[in-house]
């Protein structure tokens, strides 16, 4: 207890150095273009009392959580089919092993002249993003599966809906977790990415926009709500993943 | 008789798409201008490469995410390690590297674009500053993670500072390091690609852009596909790499 108390004091005092020496760069004016810590805790300030921070945040937020659930639909489906049938995968691993290599971002391009600039091409982009560390862990989680007990199933003489249920649903769910914890972090990204690209709505635009308009206060402002997002996003993912059992077959490579 | 039934296997889904996707092109099922055919794709790509436009603007992208994943991990593994070294300065830093690690790092080009303008060096900026995290905290864990034998073996042959780092806790720290590489190149290459989407300044992110403001759908996909083939070779040169250094610490 008293460790972590220790280590929450000196991580707020390494936060507090970090604050300073912003202050102090900003204060001696040597760089150019970073507005005063002070003034942008201001202008944060007026952005947290304003609609247009929460609607951006509900925005971004939203659409982060829709595509992260099709992306864990679409892997853990796809994962399992390609991890339990040797055949499946041979069908289909070298579509998968073309597509994941593609740079999420360089699908904006492609899906913008299909989709047009709304919201969908968000979700599409962000979808592809986060799809395939899902896809991959559960593949190799359920491949495992297979040959570790490929015995007992045969011994026990399970149903194929029996193997389903009792080895490789609950086998497979904390891969599913690790991936959509790396998953869901991409999406966010990638939905960021695009609104500061394309799609005129969410944190990405305002960030973009503020930018755009030299309003420096409310851009590093944005900014920085943005990273307090990431960590809040990232913490509530670590906290479900700790929640869930941890047994199961949790591939090495959880990329 | 395995092996071509194997490799019968491997290309009969791709195969099989492309094809559909060339049919619906042809047949009018999907608007041509915006989805142009496979073939019309690959005729792109090949005028584009044959007047070297496309070539120019892959070295670029591709030099500049491996630079700046270079400077990037030459400030990272120093100051994760020395982190790593001390209780103290883990427990200091840690909360702002946590920051730093869980911010969507792209958000930051728009700022940088104000700080460091929109030329070369922003890409680069903009790389390293993305790339350096998940580097640092990889060489954090790494030595946070040496057992103790190992550091009193260092002691017990009388090693200085300098050898006992490079000898004892580099080695040691390397898996730890790699797998931060292994995250930050992905990171490097989406960085550099959004980069130049942004401001337009060289490489395969201004190349497309420009494509897609003039309806050039053809050119688009085409060198969407030149990008997937650059996150490709990144990524197995990074599994070639891992390899060696996996041999080389066994040997």
């Amino acid at each position: 207890m008293r460790s972590r108390v220790r280590a929450v004091v000196l991580g707020l005092g390494g936060v507090a150095v970090l604050v300073l020496g912003w202050a102090l760069a900003a204060a001696s004016g040597s760089v150019a273009g970073v507005p005063a810590p002070a003034d942008v805790a201001t202008a944060l300030g007026g952005e947290l009392t304003s609609d247009r921070l929460w609607s951006a945040t509900a925005h971004t937020l939203l659409i982060t959580l829709v595509a992260t659930a099709i992306a864990a639909v679409l892997g853990v489906v796809i994962g399992a089919v390609v991890g339990m049938s040797p055949t499946m995968g041979r069908l289909l691993g070298s579509s998968i092993n073309s597509l994941r290599f593609i740079p999420p971002v360089a699908l904006i391009p492609v899906v913008l002249l299909v989709m047009g600039f709304g919201a969908g091409s968000e979700v599409t982009v962000a979808v592809f993003a986060a799809v395939w560390p899902v896809l991959l862990n559960v593949a190799a989680a359920s491949e495992s599966l297979r040959t570790r007990y490929d015995d007992l199933t045969r011994i026990a003489r399970l149903s194929p809906l029996a193997r389903l249920t009792k080895i490789f649903v609950p086998g497979a769910i904390p891969a599913t977790v690790v991936g959509l914890r790396v998953g869901a972090a991409l999406a966010l990204i990638l939905v960021i990415a695009v609104e500061m690209l394309a799609v005129p709505a969410g944190l990405g635009h305002e960030v973009r926009f503020a930018g755009d308009a030299l309003q420096l206060p409310s851009m590093y402002a944005y900014i920085v709500w943005i990273g307090l997002l990431g960590v809040v996003v990232n913490t509530l993912i670590n906290l479900a993943q700790r929640a869930l059992p941890q047994r199961g077959a949790l591939p090495a490579a959880s990329r | 008789m395995t092996r071509v039934l194997r490799i019968g296997q491997a290309l009969a889904v791709p195969l099989a798409l492309l094809g559909l996707w060339e049919l619906a092109a042809q047949a009018g099922w999907v608007n041509p201008v915006f989805v142009p055919a496979p073939s019309r794709i690959a005729e792109a790509g090949y005028d584009m490469l044959q007047d070297g436009g496309l070539l120019e603007a892959t070295g670029e992208t591709t030099v500049r995410a491996l630079l700046g994943l270079l400077l990037a991990i030459v400030v990272a593994v120093p100051v994760g390690m020395l982190i790593g070294a001390s209780r103290i300065a883990d427990e200091v830093t840690r909360p702002s590297l946590e920051f730093f690690r869980a911010m969507p790092t792209v958000t930051v080009i728009p700022a940088l674009m104000i700080l460091v303008g929109i030329g070369h060096t922003l890409a680069l900026v903009a790389i390293m500053f993305a790339a350096v995290w998940p580097i640092l905290l990889g060489a954090v864990h790494g030595v946070r993670g040496i057992e103790r034998t190992l550091v009193d073996v260092a002691r017990v042959h009388r090693l200085g500072p300098v050898a006992a780092t490079l000898k004892v806790r580099l080695p040691a720290a390397l898996p730890g390091i790699v797998t931060g590489v292994r995250i930050s190149l992905a990171i490097a290459l989406v960085v550099a690609l959004v980069a130049e989407m942004m401001t337009g300044n060289g490489g395969l992110g201004s190349l497309v852009i420009e494509a897609r403001s003039r309806y050039r759908s053809a050119d688009v996909f085409g060198i969407v596909v030149v990008m997937g083939v650059v996150g490709l070779l990144l990524n197995s040169g990074m599994v070639w790499l891992e390899k060696r250094a996996g041999l080389a610490r066994i040997g």
